[in-house]
């Protein structure tokens, strides 16, 4: 009797350790299958990519000749010659100008709108609800209805072809998304610190900047990376208010070299266009994590 | 150090009236504390004091200078809040001297008063750390600490124990209350908690619903509490109330109260409360607490009168220290306080003792004490 009970206990035993090793080989062929597909939309996804920085390389012949990515007589013409252009500008001309558009539109951003958010989320003055209600209207309205006046404002402000159209709007807190994702952030901080900064005999100004602005940090890093990211890559701005060559940012001088005298010298845009590529990718991969922290974060901890 | 007056300190929303005309004169040195339920505008107060609520009417004098149109920086207070709200971004030297820096004090000062602060409340080993890093009780030092070194007239302290767990609330209060004895500041005080409220306080003042109750010390509070809401908010067990006649014959003024057995408990009122005469024949509130209730054995042997009555116990509730047992008496229920050891169980009638001097008595109309 009990030999038997023993026999059959053994036999369940059995079937146990055949099922879990039936599951685990599943898990693992799920496995297998999952990470493939995800791998080959990821290449798929990225392959464009990959071709340009290969291309990049090839000669001017063989990018239509060769569709694989990889050359087949890699040379680095394209990047010297694209480099020097033909305007008597090299492309180091541009990239200070595209810097030059960027780190005060940025700055500008931050502070600015760090001022207004504060504001708007800390303060109670007339008419609050409706300027907050119009600042957020003015997210939804289409950028290019607002091309045509605001062309002829700085027009008539003598603006044109100067930088002052692409930094001012900016430093007098234009970007409402920007003011609207700060108010938002802000709005998850508890006031107690401030509260207790004021009763340490901190005034107005030096709560936002002693007590804010560090709390602010996460969500001010996003909005820099957010409008250093826009900034490099706006073509139509620099395109309306930017007329002389020598002012050109990085992503009108790329359109520069297709059209005119040229004659479409393919492999030398697209080593611009890599070259074009770098600095928003170098700046997002170092500042990765404090730009998730910033879009993610909802407050802090108490 | 400082006195601090309230004078028909008024606080509205919109027209919603949170603070009805609140006055409090709080001498210097003393420990005052806001007590009453939530909801009854004590945080209010205190944030109107401190310059964070702007006040509607009325004024707030620190060392007899008006101060309602002050900002907090200038109004010589320092604040613990109740979450601490330690500066999450700095280190706790930079959270206790932040008052210090942003009055661009020498460096030498500012350490030299740190490192005091630190050594007074035993934080020198947290310096270093983010408020992150610390555990509550440690947060809570560094809160006073940051409070203790603006050296300010009035302390204000915002629920402060309300976010520790119980046995450390016990050891921050015993704390508190040595640093008021030692530096001997005028505190403001606020707390739901009518045990912390007794055991700090040299002064209480009860609120309710924006009104003062009460503004007396813990004993006057507690013994002659001057409503209903007070006798019921303060101790714990809170007071028996009992609505019964109060009845006149021969031998006096008494009340009686009814037993789910046999007759009524009849009460002689204790000599000297003139006052109830009006009131003979009427319905009134009779008030006892607790301790004042308790088995013969252990009532207290300086009360002129006491009453003894047979009462069937309905719970019995071992507290350790004390035994409190639970009767039922004029159709509501009430509670005993007996010595731990007291030979008692619940189902069977026992004798006890009912201490008349302590007995206060409510007008049920208007809530206010008669005698």
């Amino acid at each position: 009797m009990t030999e038997h009970a023993l026999a059959s206990l053994s036999a369940e035993l059995d079937d146990v350790s055949l099922a879990r090793s039936r599951d685990l080989r599943r898990q693992r062929i799920t496995t297998v299958i999952r990470y493939t597909v995800l791998t080959l939309v990821g290449l798929i996804m990225i392959y464009p990519l990959v071709w340009l920085i290969g291309a990049s390389f090839k000669t001017n012949s063989e990018i239509f000749a060769n569709p694989g990515f990889w050359p087949q007589n890699p040379t680095i013409d394209g990047y010297i010659k694209g480099w020097k252009t033909s305007t008597p500008y090299s492309f180091g001309t541009f990239f200070l100008n595209t810097l030059w558009i960027v780190l005060p539109k940025m700055i500008g951003t931050a502070i600015s709108c760090t001022a207004v958010a504060y504001g708007f989320a800390r303060f109670e003055f007339p008419f609050k609800k409706l300027l907050f209600a119009t600042l957020i209207a003015t997210l939804l309205l289409p950028n290019v209805v607002t091309r045509i006046p605001q062309y002829l404002l700085f027009r008539d402000l003598g603006w044109l072809d100067t930088f002052l159209p692409l930094w001012v709007p900016s430093a007098l807190a234009g970007d409402a998304f920007f003011v609207f994702m700060l108010v938002q952030f802000l709005r998850a901080i508890p006031r107690d610190m401030e509260e207790a900064a004021r009763v340490d005999g901190a005034n107005t100004w030096q709560v936002l900047v002693f007590i804010i602005i560090p709390l602010l940090m996460p969500a001010l890093i996003s909005v820099c990376l957010f409008q250093f990211m826009w900034t490099m890559n706006d073509f139509l701005g620099p395109l309306i208010y930017i007329s002389s060559v020598e002012k050109f940012p990085v992503s009108l001088a790329l359109k520069l070299s297709i059209d005119t005298t040229e004659a479409f010298e393919w492999n030398r845009v697209l080593a611009m266009s890599v070259l074009a590529l770098t600095p928003a990718l170098a700046v997002f991969f170092l500042a990765q994590k404090y730009f998730i922290d910033g879009i993610s974060a909802g407050g802090i901890k108490g | 150090m400082a006195r601090l007056q309230l004078k028909n300190l008024e606080k509205d929303y919109g027209s919603f009236r949170a603070v009805h005309g609140i006055n409090l004169d709080v001498e210097d040195g003393e420990f005052m504390v806001l007590v009453g339920p939530s909801g009854c505008a004590k945080s209010t107060t205190l944030r109107m004091i401190a310059g964070l609520e702007q006040v509607t009417g009325g004024e707030i004098r620190i060392g007899g200078q008006l101060v309602n149109d002050r900002s907090p920086g200038d109004r010589g207070i320092s604040m613990v809040f109740q979450n601490y709200a330690l500066y999450p971004h700095m280190k706790v030297k930079k959270n206790l001297s932040f008052s210090m820096r942003l009055k661009r004090r020498p460096t030498t000062e500012i350490d030299a008063e740190t490192d005091k602060v630190a050594d007074t409340l035993e934080i020198g080993a947290l310096l270093e750390r983010l408020p992150k890093q610390l555990s509550g009780g440690q947060a809570q030092r560094v809160a006073v600490g940051r409070a203790l070194i603006k050296k300010p007239q009035v302390f204000l302290f915002d629920e402060p124990l309300s976010n520790l767990d119980a046995k450390l609330r016990v050891d921050m209060r015993t704390e508190i209350k040595r640093l008021h004895q030692r530096l001997k500041t005028t505190i403001v005080y606020v707390t739901h908690d009518q045990i912390e409220a007794m055991t700090l306080a040299s002064k209480i003042a009860v609120l309710k619903d924006g009104v003062l109750q009460q503004f007396g010390s813990p004993a006057e509070i507690y013994n002659n509490p001057a409503n209903m809401f007070v006798a019921d908010f303060m101790g714990s067990p809170a007071m028996n109330l009992l609505a019964c006649t109060l009845e006149k014959d021969a031998a006096g003024l008494s009340v009686s109260l009814a037993r789910p057995h046999g007759d009524p408990i009849r009460l002689p009122v204790a000599k000297g409360r003139e006052q109830l005469e009006a009131h003979a024949g009427r319905q009134i509130v009779f008030g006892i607490r607790p301790e004042a209730l308790t088995d013969p054995d252990g009532a207290d042997r300086n009360a002129k009168a006491v009453a003894e009555g047979e009462c069937l116990i309905e719970v019995v509730e071992p507290a350790g220290s004390d035994t409190f047992a639970v009767t039922k008496l004029g159709g509501k229920e009430v509670v005993a306080r007996l010595r731990a050891d007291a030979h008692i169980q619940a189902g069977q009638t026992a004798r006890l003792a009912f201490n008349l001097d302590k007995a206060v008595f409510f007008d049920p109309k208007t809530q206010l004490r008669i005698a």
